[in-house]
């Protein structure tokens, strides 16, 4: 049995050249499919990862209740001030988040760039920023620092440059990195400057916080909830992030997986057309390897593993063409509930890729059952007869 | 047997092939249907928005404020009919809900800027009399189960009340749009007074005005942004359409993505479709050599390979797009308010370009070499 189906297998590979063609079908086929399912989710996997990339569960924000983003909180100082007094608060750093116009370098319209007023605190709560160029910004003067994503992605943030944002001009004296994450997406100048140049003197729209430990969050959140001088909401980074990243990934996820059906669909019908002919090309051949008694099932599994190979082959294609294309491409996108600008990186992650190989499996499955059997099914005589 | 029963004939001479190949490119037109309707709502071309209105916000951001007096000067400027504003309120309906549509208004004037929303003499005469009032379109009257008539209870983060309860408003009316495709991106509406009266803010949102001639408004926005040009809130006035167009140009290269995708489908059902047909076209060899013997010229025996190839494709075509058109009904109802997916003439007309074009490439080859075919030869060829 084992012969059997070695040899036969063997015959119908080494016949593939031969069929080039109609072969390349399934390749090229399927691995359109990969390719673009990949391409797809690794724009949500890039998105994700902005952020997911650098929580830490001992950072909580507070924004006002029933706020969807910073954009729409809004909290006074004595709010901050407040929290800061409370118990498992190590550090406390009021900030205040609003959206300027800047032109993109790709279109050249303007697009709405988050502006974050920070204190000192908003640096030791995140160590994960970096400046890899300049300075940081000194007190009272109209400075900023931009992230390197939003210095990619927008006009005139180079270090060095003069930008106008609102009432004031601001020189760009350094540019940060931070694991990634959506801040470098932003600018951050000194918290008082922001005020007063977005005109919100003593208003601030969000609180970071760094608490003495992961496990007093819940206590945190119930003195927070019986303080009747506090109608905010206590979110751990983690669950803020995904609140926020939630509405920007899912529809890209469910607009890859409609399109990956749909195409797979196509994939199919392509492949089973291919083996299809394939089967009906080696009818003679076939019907002879069954006369001289080969069984039906070593037939099955040589045109199964001949289908799966150039689906495979086109999986690895795919996959390989979606990696060099897009892997690191730089784009950006409304972020829903902050409305401004989110810039990413799209991410070919191992994960994906190797769920593109498993598509490209299944798919050449499918695509050489149907005519495996009806490989093993030809009536033998006829089909010598070459009817 | 006419020409054409006879080219359907021959043409599903191999029903399984045929129809296959003929499934895969049905997806792909299904496809390059879904894909275009997209990159169209996020091209942001297909709403219905008005050039007649116009609007004024803040040069820096949407989000900050203008002031109330505005309002006046913008009514005075030559062209400029009826001027109203409007105050982004970021109200939720549901405790943890996002935040709905809510926008504070000045009821009177709003409803004559958008002489497209349609609301009774009695809802509107009652929204105006009472500082309390709101209205709400239908959608969201069937979202959150509104009656007219009740108290509706709306919290918002931007405008927290000092006791932290919801603010309550007496919803008095509905109103709905002309244009159906708008229904999900109409507003909740309440009086700006109420807002300023409680909360302390004079500053509006945004103004929104109409114009007598919509060939004027790069003009007219002019001389109102130059109006306000060196104060601290100097302005950004647009057409509402371009507005409209900006904010989705904001989501980024999503139009040139769908093409990108659309190209990578058509190609690969290029590559798999030329093969079908240059697959059938040698099965059939000598049939055409019969044909040939029967007296068919070579210009005819090329022309039915031609037709072979353009009928396939087109029929395809057509199948594929009234299935993208099924399912775009479908899943309407499932999306994210605001996403209106719709087939446009121009992705039609461009659906038939490729479906004729795709015909006329694969159907060439056959077409060249059926025509050159030597009768003796392809009788052999068995």
């Amino acid at each position: 049995m084992l012969t059997q189906i070695f040899a036969v297998t063997r015959m119908n590979i080494l016949n593939i050249p031969s069929r080039w063609s109609s072969s390349l079908v399934i390749v090229v086929g399927i691995g359109g499919v990969v390719a673009v399912l990949v391409a797809l989710l690794s724009m949500a996997t890039g998105l994700t990862s902005v952020f997911t990339s650098s929580t830490d569960s001992s950072r909580a924000v507070v924004v006002r209740g029933g706020a969807t983003g910073e954009l729409s909180s809004n909290l006074s100082l004595d709010e901050a001030n407040i929290i800061s007094t409370l118990a498992g608060v190590q550090l406390a750093a009021a900030e205040l988040f609003v959206i300027a116009d800047i032109p993109k370098k790709a279109t050249n319209t303007s697009a709405n760039v988050v502006v974050r007023g920070v204190s000192e605190d908003s640096y030791n709560i995140r160590p994960e920023l970096e400046l890899i160029e300049g300075r940081r910004t000194e007190p009272g003067k109209n400075e900023i620092i931009v992230g390197t994503k939003a210095q990619e992605e927008f006009i005139g943030l180079n270090l060095g440059d003069i930008v106008a944002l609102r009432e004031f001009t601001w020189t760009v004296v350094g540019t940060f990195e931070a694991d990634g994450s959506s801040i470098e997406s932003e600018i951050w100048g000194d918290l008082s400057n922001v005020q007063s140049a977005f005109r919100y003197e003593g208003g601030i729209t969000s609180i970071r916080l760094r608490l003495t430990s992961a496990y007093v969050f819940e206590s945190l959140s119930e003195s927070i909830e019986d303080d009747s001088r506090l109608q905010v909401d206590l979110y751990s980074e983690q669950d803020w992030f995904e609140k926020s990243s939630q509405d920007n990934t899912g529809l890209i996820k469910t607009f890859a997986l409609i399109v990956g059906i749909i195409m797979s669909i196509g994939a199919v019908f392509a492949a089973l057309n291919t083996m299809y002919t394939a089967v009906a090309s080696r009818t003679y051949e076939i019907a002879t390897l069954r006369a001289i008694g080969f069984g039906g099932f070593p037939v099955v599994v040589s045109v199964l593993v001949e289908s799966l190979i150039l689906a495979t082959l086109g999986g690895f294609l795919g996959a390989l063409i979606a990696y060099l294309a897009f892997n690191g491409f730089t784009v950006s996108t409304l972020d829903g509930t902050a409305f401004s600008q989110i810039v990413f990186d799209f991410n070919v992650s191992p994960f994906l890729i190797a769920l593109g190989i498993i598509v490209s499996v299944g798919l050449g499955m499918i695509g050489g059952f149907f005519p495996a059997i009806r490989a093993a099914l030809l009536p033998v005589t006829s089909a010598l007869r070459g009817e | 047997m006419t020409t054409f029963g006879f080219l359907l004939k021959s043409m599903f001479r191999r029903k399984l092939l045929v129809t296959l190949s003929m499934l895969s490119l049905t997806t792909a037109f299904l496809l390059f249907i879904l894909l275009r309707s997209v990159a169209v709502l996020f091209s942001g071309v297909v709403a219905d928005v008005s050039d007649v209105r116009m609007q004024t916000s803040s040069k820096y951001a949407i989000i900050f404020l203008l002031p109330h007096r505005y309002g006046e000067e913008i009514a005075s400027v030559d062209g400029v009919l009826d001027v109203t504003h409007a105050s982004w309120f970021g109200g939720a309906f549901k405790e943890g809900d996002d935040s709905a549509m809510t926008f504070a208004v000045d009821p009177t004037t709003y409803f004559e800027v958008y002489d497209d929303y349609l609301i009774s003499s009695e809802h509107l005469s009652a929204f105006v009399e009472l500082r309390t009032a709101a209205v709400a379109p239908e959608a969201i009257m069937e979202r959150y189960d509104l009656e007219v008539g009740q108290k509706v209870p709306v919290t918002s983060p931007i405008f927290p009340t000092s006791n932290g309860e919801p603010w309550t408003f007496d919803l008095v009316g509905t109103y709905r749009s002309k244009n159906e495709s708008e229904a999900d991106f109409l507003p909740f509406l309440f009086h700006f007074e109420y807002l300023k009266e409680a909360a302390g803010v004079s500053d509006v949102g945004w103004y929104t005005f109409t114009i007598d001639d919509p060939e004027q408004s790069a003009e007219i926005a002019q001389i109102i942004d130059s109006k306000f040009e060196n104060t601290s809130d100097a302005t950004k006035t647009m057409t509402e359409s371009q507005a409209f167009r900006d904010f989705f140009a904001q989501m980024g290269d999503i139009s040139l993505m769908m093409n990108g995708i659309i190209g990578a489908v058509f190609f690969t059902m290029l590559l798999l479709t030329a093969n079908t047909m240059i697959h059938s076209y040698r099965q059939r060899i000598p049939d055409l050599a019969v044909l040939k013997t029967l007296g068919f010229s070579n210009a005819k025996v090329a022309r039915f390979m031609l037709i072979e190839s353009l009928l396939f494709c087109t029929t395809s075509a057509a199948v594929g797009i009234g299935f993208a058109t099924l399912a775009l009904h479908g899943i309407g109802p499932f999306l994210p308010s605001g996403f209106v997916l719709t087939v446009t003439g121009p992705t039609l007309i461009w659906g038939a370009f490729i479906a004729v074009g795709l015909g006329l490439v694969i159907g060439l080859v056959p077409a060249i070499s059926a025509s050159r075919l030597v009768i003796v030869n392809a009788l052999h060829t068995r």
